[in-house]
């Protein structure tokens, strides 16, 4: 069974909190424990620790799969944006190969082949590029 | 040209005419740059991923602190599930990041600049003698002013459109990040104080009487913890600074309609104050 983000909230700060209660318990009544129980005592509370570090991991898993289906929404407004940007590159870029085709026509009216083959391959760059 | 435009640009009054048409077209031109600034500065708050980092290896750093091998490989599993998450996490840093830049870009007034376009072109046609260099300059200036015109309401409805259509999983995802940063990461950073402290508290405890050593691990420890507390204080500036972009999101989808409107873009410019007072704060804390 899967569980949701407040369960496993819950659940990290319960094993968190049981872990510093025990913790607690030991430091208190230090004196009173053979050294083989503070060290039972204390692997405790690793491994209440460590439940509870489980659980954020859990917590971090659960939100990323809550968020996701919201990401790809997000990521398909963002390409939406781009797609507007390049509509506007497009104008500048229209304005780009009128430039390069006024020059071409300039070296087309002057017979001068060197001038149109020389045209001709810029105004190919600029409207392959 | 049709006769009507014809009678239009050639009558005296003709330059009049035009001068009132771009003034007025020059009118509806927005200055978007709080937006833009607003965007830059959310996306640079976004691509900071070092908190994100810190979670990842929070396990790993655990372990050098945990003594039997039960407990240490029980951290080496959460190390390796963590570390798959990476690409996941990442990927709703650069979600919101990629969102940000784009609508950066579109706020951006070189997208509707057409000058160095317009140069070029009016260069060639000066270079080819196709009409006199003075016409040429008139026509750049009114081309100038009538495709940014054009283009600047196509931008303003675009910009209009996906802050719109953004809005409602933006404030998931950004809420998100907020969640994961302001409350995963600092109890996954809880945890690291505890076992910090356990492993000092019994160094300490155990130390024979006045031995000169319990000073320096004392000093070691006060060193780490208050490294760790402001690991923790940059998670929950983060967080707070990503609450403030999704606010200020949300008043741009409130007022998507009067974008260039002065109040919109002053309370905005008020919002980018706030993520550069909060990013100083994070850049502090993590130094």
């Amino acid at each position: 069974m899967k569980i949701n983000a407040g369960q496993a909230r819950d659940l990290a700060q319960q094993f968190h909190d049981l872990a510093t209660a025990v913790g607690d318990f030991r430091f208190d009544h230090w004196d009173e424990l053979a050294k083989s129980e503070r060290d039972r005592l204390k692997d405790m509370q690793f491994m209440l620790l460590n439940n509870s570090t489980h659980f954020i991991t859990e917590l971090v898993g659960v939100i990323l799969d809550d968020v996701q289906g919201d990401l790809e929404a997000l990521q398909k407004v963002t390409a939406n944006a781009e797609k507007a940007l390049e509509n506007i590159a497009d104008v500048k870029k229209a304005i780009e190969i009128a430039a390069e085709l006024v020059k071409l026509g300039a070296a087309v009216a002057s017979e001068n082949p060197a001038a149109i083959t020389s045209a001709v391959q810029e105004t190919a760059l600029v409207v392959g590029s | 040209m049709s006769l009507k435009l014809k009678r239009m640009f050639c009558c005296p009054g003709s330059n009049v005419i035009l001068l009132g048409l771009c003034a007025g077209l020059l009118a509806g031109c927005a200055d978007l740059k709080s937006i833009r600034k607003f965007a830059d500065s959310a996306a640079d708050t976004a691509s900071y991923t070092d908190l994100t980092a810190d979670y990842i290896g929070g396990p790993d750093r655990m372990k050098g602190y945990e003594e039997t091998k039960e407990r240490q490989d029980e951290l080496e599993k959460e190390s390796a599930a963590r570390e798959k998450q990476e690409k996941a996490l990442l990927g709703v840093h650069r979600g919101i990041q990629d969102y940000m830049k784009a609508i950066g870009a579109l706020a951006s007034d070189e997208v509707v600049s057409y000058d160095r376009s317009l140069k070029n072109l009016g260069d060639e046609i000066k270079g080819a003698k196709l009409m006199s260099d003075s016409k040429v300059d008139a026509y750049q200036g009114i081309a100038r002013i009538l495709l940014k015109a054009a283009t600047d309401g196509y931008r303003q409805s675009k910009l209009k459109d996906l802050i719109g259509e953004a809005n409602e999983p933006f404030q998931k995802v950004a809420g998100g990040l907020k969640e994961l940063v302001g409350d995963a990461y600092v109890r996954s950073l809880n945890n690291e104080l505890e076992v910090l402290d356990i492993y000092y508290k019994d160094v300490v405890k155990q130390a024979p009487a006045n031995d000169p050593g319990t000073e320096m691990v004392k000093e070691n420890w006060r060193t780490k913890r208050e490294d760790l507390e402001k690991r923790k204080k940059a998670c929950l500036t983060y967080a707070e600074t990503i609450g403030k972009i999704a606010e200020a999101h949300q008043e741009l989808f409130n007022n998507r309609d009067k974008l260039n409107v002065k109040l919109t873009l002053d309370m905005i410019s008020s919002y980018s104050q706030d993520l550069d007072d909060l990013k100083k704060k994070i850049k502090q804390l993590t130094k």
